[in-house]
């Protein structure tokens, strides 16, 4: 098999996955499991072998059914893919590692979590506008379906917000994508770069096409004020699914921006047009202002981190609008950074949920006496998104700032160091809730269970309710070991995605 | 003879280790360390200097030229004798030892052969008598608070002038000194006038002085024999050594002033110690005077002065102290008719007593003269000048005159006024011993100036060397001497009647006291409210601005000051607190209110610490 | 001059980091627990130490970790002023553990695992602080030393302790957004933040004022540790902590990582022949003037020994910057001034640790051992126990006693 066939192989071992995965229930109940285990793993080791050729030896390419481009649908993996590609595969399996015994534990469960990893890869690795919009669509419905899976009906009601907003999203996509294909009459993204080109940067169909586009992808994104939808999914969705969401959907639609507004419209594009640039850097500054600010203002915790992923995507889309190789490096290590860094804390809420029952930050109080693993790994985690160095949030913001130094964009610089503070304003409450206070009296996991207002499937199974599995403690440790380590690999990273990126540029 | 050792390091050493001795043997050692100290520096060649590096400056530790010589001799006599009366009047070792240090760190400023080291040892001279001060207690401790303050004050100046003269010099040295600056004094026009005052602190300028009375009645009785002696005369020393070639007339003229006003405030006073720390300004002021003049007649003058006024009020504060000691009064009102009761102790009163007041025959007369003879002889006229005597040589001679009238009044109504109910006992063997060994110097000096003339940095029979030459006994001199004791008595007797009446004469301090403590209240609280208002302004913004962002439109109640950026929506109950430790270290000693404690006027505001007594 | 490639700093610094793990693991067994504390305080030293020999030869130990983010190496440097503030912080790291051990248990205190914890991160990234051989590696140890010490100031678990914490974290990492603006900028202008004697070369020929900009973030940013008013609010509050840390921590470590901050950013980052060049070490003296005759007059209505400790420490610290700052002013002027202020305002940083952790200790050992209802009378203790009294008294102007004084 040769390599670029990988690259068609990453988007359909998923869907296989969840084929099997769903199949699996006629012969046995409760099997999705090691099937979406079995295929994550696999999926995985595919993905990196993919990135580290991509890494070495350039980009790869893969031509569906043989029809050559600019006709058919082309694969491209390149240094960028790559990240996100491992990415979605290592947190994938990340979550299922934590899901074994925090649920919900359904074969459908899994079908559509596999699911959700093919839309996610797919869309990082297609080079063809329109196979975007299917996998964003596929990544939509699956991500609505596992918001819903929680057994409440605040579930519902969130899947039922984040459908019909997604929806709008999704079709303001669309729409952006029929206005290009009129444009110029091709849907393969360097061949639109071409054409697009060559009608002029200011013609008005090209700038519907990029406001469409770029608009419906920040409601995916979730930029202020299209963010709506976020905190009640994030909020609503039962804890694993919450992980899995809020580390990779916003990511990967962020990836997508990226890679629309500079595969397909390009720098020139923006430098032609004031208002494109000003749509994302307005975007950008009231992003990081206004959902940090909204994120002090929450009392639930998975509410709160929510808002903080509003105000650090409003951190890559800054770094998309200043566009330069510095810059965009800092968006690719920011991007796996808040993945690994917000899906643990969800998952980490998640645990503290299981042991304690906390879920509003007056809950917390003294939550070190009661989960000190929990406790601890939100601490670091904290601590990380936050910015301190050496950790990879740190590492993100240096990059994206350089950038915008460089570019001499003092106000976004201004915000983006500033955010700093914003960010230690939200997590800076919980922190001194779980480690300098008193634990409050009147808080029992047990009591919470009993309501029935834990999020799993409802479906407890043999297991003991009060205790988080091994799993569950690993998935959360490593992503703070991670954290703080992958600080460290930032540069020699940033080396080799440096290639790429001036591709991306030129 | 090498002058590797600095005479400081033997003293400072005992000091050190005297707390540690027993009473007999600590003080024997001191004793020995502060005799050693004359004949070394007597003995150690003009010249020889021990170069070092302080601070990584160029400094000399032991510079030995005349004027050193002269200070090192008196402060090592005067040292042993006063650690010998220290031992004969119950002092403790560790007051002995603070003395010592004082003493060391005073022989540290007379032979420092640049000014960092002077002014190194000049502010632990400060610290050191503050601890000799304090160690006594009670009234001495607000004293010494007093005394610490206008001192610190001092040595600042001081030290401002020195830091002038470094930036335009590059160098700490002194002048005479080897590899020292071309220009000998303070280079610059500020550094001089900064060091005067500085130095004036120490010396006790008009309006500057009122430590002196504040301070040195307050202490062990054997404490004040060493305070009368080293921070003034260090003070002379470093006047001189500000102003060293052409003096200056307005310090001249200050040395003057404090000459007349100090005899005058003694006259009124009846504390014994308060009337005797009075003529230490009035004395004073003759040695500044002549370090003002600057010729070498005055400057050896005050020198002389600096010599003999330390043996006679050495003497005079231990007589005063034995009648302490013996009576436990303080006040002259209280006692009289001692001289029946402690021969030796009026004895030696008498012997210093004309020496102050400079009687033909003792040693007073011989310096004072000196000093009074460069006025007239180097010294123009000067404002109201009358009949041939220069405006500052009629000073001189009125503050002789009130000097006179202090001391007959001191000494007839301790010794010779009335008659003492019950039996006294006179000074008992040390302090005897003591006070016979600097009245014998007294009269020594007095008879056999040519002795004296020995130790002084210019010879003053020398044509060559002054302007005038000094002869001590010519049949003006004396007739000035017994004019200004008749002139005295018949004052006494004139005053008597009405200064009985006097009760207490207001000083500076009076005012200043309270103005300062005004002030510095205004000050602080001013300073302390407008910063905790600037804080409060500031958390109450963050805190409100949390609050807007937490709950946009909702009323907010006012709360309590403090930064409480949380405003919970219900108030949770608190587990009960596990250890009573924990509500124990919180009450006492941790800042319980908010950005600032303001509630309370500290010590520092509390007047007591402005007010005698 | 030669650098010797070691991994001694690195040592140096991570020993206490390293320690935090077996002093969590062994919390049930108290005696050991501060069995590793006393350990890795004396490797510490021991480590730094070894290194002076070097420093006085003017080699310098360093460390090489390969590069960190673009333009910055991840390098540790000890050179001589670094070894100076981490010998200071080892030093006294070692004093102050024992007296830390007796604090604590003396007062029952609750959760000193995490405390001798925190403690060991604190002066790991003091050391660290010390060693960084760039703004990017100063600005990490700085900002993990806000994060170590935070738990300490919290300690207590009141109100006021958690007020006092917060307010620590908003001026310390206000503070160091401040530093990373302003390191932004210089990497901006001069592509390097590595510190350079006498300055990075291409500071110099950029822009005047955004270098301007950038000496005033960095120093605004600095300045919070160091407590330049008006940036020293959380010093005082942060007196609420144990003794030991108000000691070591707010009197040595972080403060002086702030006043070391300022010291390289004048001396290494913008040389101050530059600094005299922009005119702004004038503007940073009078700052660190006004500072100290502020601070000390506040001081002086502090009742409460340890806020007046502190107030003290505000206004001690601006001696520091001000030798500095008078330094930077001075350059362009006569030549040996500038060398005289800087060597004063740096021999001020030992000077400073030793007087002020003196003081702290004898005011923590008074509290330790009053009852609760002798708080407001000071001079039960003063009898109780004259000879820490005495020892307390020394190092400062000898009227500070009065009050307490017998008899007074």
């Amino acid at each position: 098999m040769a390599v670029s066939d990988l690259a068609a192989l990453v988007v359909a071992l998923p869907i296989f996955g969840s084929l099997v995965a769903f199949l699996a229930a006629l012969v046995r109940s409760k099997s999705g499991w090691p099937v979406a285990v079995a295929a994550t793993a696999a999926q995985l080791a595919v993905t990196v072998t993919l990135a580290v050729r991509a890494f070495g030896e350039g980009t790869i390419t893969y031509v569906v059914g043989g029809f050559e481009a600019p006709y058919g649908i082309e694969l491209v993996v390149d240094g960028l893919t790559g990240t996100m590609l491992v990415l979605i595969a290592a947190v994938s399996l990340g979550v299922l590692a934590y899901a074994r015994r925090a649920g919900p534990r359904s074969n459908p469960f899994y079908a559509v979590f596999m699911l959700l990893v093919a839309g996610l890869t797919g869309m990082s690795v297609t080079a063809d506008l329109f196979n975007m919009y299917v996998f964003l669509e596929i990544t939509g419905l699956s991500a609505y379906a596992l918001v819903a899976s929680g057994d409440r009906g605040r579930s519902a009601v969130a899947a039922l917000k984040y459908l019909l907003v997604g929806t709008v999203g999704a079709s303001l996509f669309l729409l952006g994508v029929g206005y290009a294909y009129i444009d110029t009459g091709t849907l393969n993204m360097a061949d639109l770069a071409v054409k697009l080109a060559a009608n002029g940067y200011t013609a008005t169909l090209t700038q519907t096409a990029f406001a469409l586009i770029v608009v419906g992808l920040f409601i995916k994104v979730a930029v202020f004020p299209l963010h709506t939808w976020q905190p009640d999914a994030y909020a609503g969705a039962p804890d694993t699914v919450s992980g899995l969401i809020s580390a990779l959907v916003s990511t990967v639609a962020a990836y997508a921006l990226l890679r629309v507004v500079f595969t397909v419209f390009g720098t020139a594009f923006l430098d032609a047009n004031p208002f494109a640039h000003a749509l994302l850097v307005g975007g950008a500054i009231i992003s990081i202002l206004l959902g940090s600010l909204l994120a002090v203002s929450q009392s639930e915790v998975k509410r709160m981190l929510a808002y903080s992923s509003v105000s650090q995507f409003g951190l890559i889309v800054a770094a998309i609008s200043i566009g330069n190789v510095t810059a965009l490096t800092g968006a690719a290590v920011h991007l796996v950074g808040h993945a690994i860094m917000k899906g643990g804390l969800f998952l980490t809420a998640g645990l503290v949920a299981t042991e304690t029952g906390a879920r509003s930050v007056d809950e917390y109080e003294g939550l070190v006496k009661r989960s000190p693993v929990g406790a601890g790994v939100f601490g670091v985690l904290a601590v990380a998104m936050v910015g301190v160095p050496p950790t990879i949030g740190f590492a993100g913001k240096w990059y994206i700032a350089v950038g915008a130094a460089e570019a001499g964009s003092w106000t976004l610089l201004a915000v983006i160091v500033g955010s700093t503070l914003l960010t230690l304003a939200y997590f800076a409450r919980l922190v001194e809730r779980m480690f300098f206070r008193e634990p409050t009296a009147d808080l029992e996991p047990a009591v919470e269970r009993a309501d029935g207002a834990l999020p799993d499937g409802g479906d407890l199974g043999g297991s003991d309710p009060g205790s988080a599995s091994l799993g569950m403690y690993a998935a959360v440790v490593a992503a703070a070991v991670l954290a703080v380590a992958l600080g460290f690999a930032v540069f020699g990273y940033g080396d080799v995605l440096q290639s790429t990126i001036e591709a991306l540029l030129s | 003879m090498d002058a590797l050792v600095p005479p400081f390091l033997p003293v400072l050493l005992a000091a050190v280790v005297l707390p540690f001795l027993g009473r007999r043997a600590g003080h024997a050692l001191g004793v020995l360390a502060t005799a050693a100290v004359v004949p070394y520096v007597w003995l150690v060649a003009e010249g020889a200097h021990l170069p070092v590096s302080l601070f990584g400056f160029d400094a000399v530790l032991f510079n030995v030229d005349p004027f050193s010589t002269l200070m090192g001799v008196i402060f090592g006599f005067i040292g042993a004798v006063g650690v010998l009366y220290s031992y004969a009047s119950d002092a403790d070792n560790l007051q002995t030892a603070f003395a010592l240090g004082y003493v060391g760190t005073s022989l540290g400023a007379v032979f420092g052969g640049d000014w960092l080291s002077l002014v190194f040892f000049w502010e632990l001279m400060a610290v050191t008598s503050t601890l000799l001060v304090w160690h006594y207690g009670g009234r001495a401790v607000r004293a010494g608070f007093r005394y610490a303050v206008l001192h610190g004050i001092g040595g600042t100046l001081f030290l401002g002038a020195i830091v002038w003269h470094f930036a335009e010099t590059g160098t700490f040295l002194f002048g005479s000194v080897p590899g020292g600056p071309e220009s000998v004094g303070l280079a610059g026009s500020v550094a001089p006038v900064l060091a005067g005052l500085g130095v004036g602190v120490n010396v006790g300028f008009i309006g500057l002085h009122a430590w002196l009375p504040d301070t040195y009645p307050r202490p062990h009785i054997a404490a004040s024999v060493f305070l009368c002696v080293f921070t003034t005369k260090t003070g002379v020393y470093g006047m001189y050594r500000v102003f060293p070639a052409d003096g200056n007339v307005a310090v001249a003229y200050m040395g003057g002033a404090m000459a007349v006003f100090g005899a005058v405030m003694a006259l009124f006073q009846n504390d014994m110690r308060r009337l005797l720390s009075y003529h230490i300004q009035s004395q004073v002021g003759y040695m500044v005077a002549g370090v003002g003049i600057g010729s070498a007649l005055a400057q050896a003058g005050a020198f002389a002065h600096v010599f003999n006024h330390i043996l006679y009020k050495g003497l005079l504060f231990m007589t005063a102290g034995v009648v302490i000691y013996r009576t436990g009064e303080e006040s002259l009102k209280k006692v009289g008719g001692l001289a029946r009761e402690m021969p030796i102790t009026a004895g030696a009163f008498t012997v210093a007593a004309l020496s102050i007041a400079g009687f033909p025959g003792f040693n007073g007369f011989v310096s004072k003269g000196i000093v009074i003879s460069a006025s007239h002889y180097d010294f123009g006229y000067g404002p109201f000048s009358v009949a041939g005597y220069t405006s500052l040589e009629i000073l001189l001679l009125v503050g002789g005159v009130g000097t006179f009238m202090s001391f007959i009044k001191f000494g007839y109504y301790a010794f010779f006024h009335g008659s003492y109910d019950g039996t006294v006992k006179d000074a008992n063997r040390g302090q005897a011993v003591g006070m016979v060994a600097v009245a014998a110097l007294c009269v020594l000096y007095g008879l056999a100036p040519d002795a004296l003339f020995a130790v002084l940095p210019f010879d003053v029979t020398s044509e060559a060397v002054v302007s005038h030459v000094y002869h001590t006994y010519t049949v003006d001199h004396i007739l000035e001497g017994v004019v200004l004791a008749v002139a005295g008595l018949v004052g006494f007797a004139l005053v008597k009647r009405p200064l009985s009446g006097v009760k207490y004469v207001p000083d500076v301090d009076d005012v200043y006291n309270p103005l300062t403590f005004r002030a510095t209240r205004v000050l602080v609280v001013g300073v302390t409210e407008l910063y905790a208002a600037v804080d409060r302004l500031v958390v109450r913004a963050a805190t409100d601005s949390v609050a807007v962002v937490r709950a946009p439109g909702a009323p907010r109640p006012r709360r309590r000051r403090g930064p409480r950026l949380a405003a919970r929506g219900h108030q949770r109950q608190h587990l009960p607190r596990r250890r009573d430790a924990r509500n124990r270290r919180r009450r006492d000693g941790h800042p319980l209110s908010g950005p600032d404690e303001s509630g309370s006027v500290s010590f520092y505001c509390r007047r007591k610490y402005f007010r005698h007594g | 001059m030669t650098d010797i490639t070691s991994l001694r700093p690195l040592a140096a610094v991570l020993v206490s980091a390293v320690a935090v793990v077996p002093i969590l693991a062994s919390y049930r067994r108290p005696n050991l627990r501060e069995g590793w504390t006393v350990l890795a305080a004396v490797c510490k030293l021991g480590l730094v130490a070894s290194m002076v020999p070097a420093a006085l030869r003017g080699d310098v130990y360093v460390t090489k970790l390969g590069p960190f983010v673009p333009y910055i190496d991840l390098t540790l440097r000890a050179d001589a002023l670094g070894l100076l503030f981490a010998l200071v912080a080892s030093t006294l790291w070692l004093v102050t553990s024992f007296y830390s051990i007796g604090y604590m248990r003396g007062l029952d205190e609750h959760s000193q695992t995490r405390y001798f914890a925190a403690f060991a991160g604190s002066v790991s990234s003091a050391v660290g602080v010390a060693f960084a051989s760039n703004l990017v590696v100063l600005y990490l140890f700085y900002e993990l030393l806000t994060v170590a010490t935070y738990p300490l100031v919290a300690h207590d678990e009141t109100d006021e302790a958690r007020a006092a914490g917060r307010k620590y974290l908003a001026y310390t990492f206000g503070g160091g957004v401040a530093v990373l603006g302003g390191t932004l900028l210089v990497v901006h202008l001069a592509g390097t933040t590595a510190f350079t004697a006498g300055g990075i070369a291409g500071l110099a020929n950029s822009d005047p004022t955004l270098a301007r900009v950038a000496f005033a973030l960095l120093v605004t940013g600095f300045g919070v540790k160091a407590a330049l008013m008006p940036l020293h609010s959380w010093l005082p509050d942060a007196m609420v902590a144990p003794t030991p840390v108000s000691g070591l921590l707010h009197a040595v470590a972080v403060v002086k990582s702030g006043v070391f901050g300022v010291a390289r950013v004048l001396l290494d980052v913008f040389g101050i022949d530059l600094v005299a060049e922009l005119g702004v070490g004038g503007v940073l003296a009078a700052v660190a003037a006004f500072t100290l005759l502020t601070a000390s007059v506040i001081a002086l209505r502090q009742d409460n020994l340890k806020r007046r400790l502190a107030f003290s420490t505000v206004s001690q610290l601006s001696y520091i910057v001000l030798g500095i700052a008078v330094g930077g002013a001075a350059a362009l002027g006569t030549g040996d001034a500038a060398k005289w202020a800087l060597i004063g305002g740096l021999l001020h940083i030992p000077a400073h640790a030793f007087m002020k952790l003196t003081l702290f200790f004898c005011a923590g050992a008074s509290t330790s051992r009053l009852t609760p209802t002798t708080s407001r009378t000071w001079p039960a203790s003063a009898s109780a126990c004259p000879s820490r009294w005495a020892r307390s008294q020394s190092p400062q102007p000898a009227w500070r006693a009065s009050r307490w004084s017998p008899g007074s």
